[in-house]
């Protein structure tokens, strides 16, 4: 099925949308796997990015960018609306989070390795929307900064900040936990 | 500082996870979009659509309630509430030329907000049939982290898409879809609330702040509008086009010839191109401008295109619409 068979507008694209998800769907599934609170709430979001990006197909403007980059701004956005009632709980990990100094840290990376995956992803499950989003697209997704950076609106450089400061979070709320 | 992030990040990336299946939901997106009416995404559809008169009737008593109340809040151009027109001093020029402002076009605006002993300071508004700006000043110097939310006096809501600031000197200008329609006509009365700040170190600060302020939109100048012409197959309509704050905003029509394709890798390693290319290019051979934002929409078989163009000086240009083995239609657009 060619891009017309989706109600694209009269557009004709160089690219299939079976194409188009077959490259994206395994990328953005692990996404909301690692974002979402629940494998059903994965399922939701990942269903529903997947479908706002085939329907918006024909509004991609190659000129603002890569299909890539549109595609996770559309992931972002659609997390974004899922975890909007989690805000509550974001601002109690945010309060729980803080600094921590580069002593702690290296005793901690030693404890890392032997946390178990269960309790490592509880724990990411445990940080607010945001910080679920920022670490999902970057080591769920494994986009670069750039890319997740385009897909938040921000500079690479902000987006690199933002993800240290999700992983410090991160580490606080393992730590609590501990 | 290097933050040892190295055993964390590998065990995120490694994690395993119970992921969606890729496949079969490519199925249920594939099966829905198929749809010959699109407007419910696969979680709702059990959930029964909204009557379309509501937003008639929304529309109907927002306008009573206009007419009842007058204008004293509404309309902040007639309650002689419009702030000092002049330029905010000590805002950082190099950000304002970034988005295309120059200080003369700003209004200046003195509301303040403290919270978790940080100060925020609305130093500045814009606003045009293009987007709505804001500048702040955040003391000690931070950057808005959290959610930002532009509310006008009518209760509309702007989001923001776009943003840039220096952590180092507290300077953040926003920027946000254009006024609606009812505040455009009155003047836009706004208020500006924010949850969370980050400071350079990388820590976030959590509080409340609102900012206040007034802004009338830029009327700018209607330009005559390029020449229509062919492209490959098709044909190129300029509807519209102004010059406002030196902003170029072009509207065209584009009928027989598709805009949105991508151009594919050719080989394993590369990236897919844009098939469309636009820019502003100066008759007297200076370089082109690339365009600083492109919408396309399509109504039937008509494709709508928006183009803007940031610091443009008055002058002649030539305006070049080029889709990659359709074709280029070049125009001349005089601004003033």
């Amino acid at each position: 099925m060619d891009a017309l068979g989706v109600d694209l507008g009269g557009h004709t694209l160089p690219v299939t949308t079976e194409r188009f998800c077959e490259q994206h769907a395994p990328a953005v599934c692990r996404f909301a796997a690692m974002a979402a609170k629940s494998p059903s709430e994965a399922e939701d979001i990942a269903q529903e990015a997947m479908l706002h990006a085939v329907r918006q197909l024909n509004t991609f403007d190659p000129i603002r960018g890569e299909i890539g980059a549109w595609l996770w701004r559309i992931v972002a956005n659609v997390a974004r609306d899922h975890q909007r009632a989690e805000r509550r709980r974001f601002a109690l990990w945010t309060r729980l989070s803080r600094v921590r100094d580069a002593t702690a840290e290296s005793v901690e990376s030693v404890a890392i390795d032997h946390i178990d995956n269960q309790r490592l992803l509880a724990s990411v499950r445990g940080l607010g929307p945001r910080d679920r989003t920022l670490l999902a697209l970057r080591f769920g997704a494994d986009l670069d900064l750039r890319a997740v950076g385009q897909a938040l609106g921000m500079s690479d450089a902000a987006a690199g900040r933002a993800v240290l400061r999700a992983l410090d979070k991160l580490r606080s709320h393992l730590e609590v936990n501990l | 500082m290097i933050r040892p992030t190295d055993n964390l990040a590998e065990r995120l990336r490694k994690l395993p996870l119970e992921e969606p299946r890729p496949d079969a939901m490519t199925a249920r997106v594939l099966a829905e979009a198929r749809r010959a009416a699109p407007r419910r995404s696969i979680a709702w559809a059990g959930r029964p659509m909204r009557r379309p008169g509501f937003l008639a009737v929304a529309v109907a008593l927002l306008v009573l309630t206009l007419a009842s109340w007058g204008e004293l809040y509404f309309s902040p151009a007639t309650a002689a509430a419009l702030a000092d027109a002049s330029g905010p001093g000590g805002f950082s020029g190099e950000i304002l030329d970034h988005v295309g402002l120059g200080g003369e076009n700003i209004t200046a605006e003195s509301s303040s907000a403290t919270s978790s002993g940080y100060k925020v300071l609305l130093v500045g508004a814009y606003a045009d049939s293009i987007r709505t700006v804001v500048l702040l000043k955040i003391a000690p110097a931070a950057s808005i982290a959290g959610d930002l939310r532009l509310t006008d006096q009518f209760g509309t809501v702007y989001q923001a898409p776009n943003g840039e600031g220096n952590l180092e000197t507290g300077d953040q200008v926003m920027s946000f879809a254009p006024a609606s329609r009812l505040a455009s006509l009155t003047g836009m009365r706004f208020s500006l609330t924010m949850n969370q700040i980050a400071l350079l170190g990388g820590q976030q600060v959590s509080g409340s702040w609102t900012v206040k302020g007034v802004v009338l939109l830029k009327s700018g100048t209607t330009l005559q509008t390029p020449a229509s012409g062919s492209l490959g197959p098709g044909t190129v309509t300029f509807v519209d086009a102004r010059y406002v704050g030196r902003v170029v905003s072009i509207k065209a029509e584009v009928r027989g010839v598709s805009l949105g394709g991508v151009i594919p890798a050719t080989r394993p390693g590369t990236k897919p191109q844009p098939a469309l290319s636009v820019v502003l290019a100066p008759a007297d051979g200076g370089p082109p401008k690339l365009v600083n934002s492109l919408e396309e929409s399509s109504t039937g078989d008509v494709g709508q295109l928006q183009l803007l163009f940031v610091n443009v000086d008055p002058g002649k240009y030539f305006v070049a619409i080029s889709v990659d083995g359709v074709g280029t239609l070049r125009s001349t657009l005089v601004v003033r």
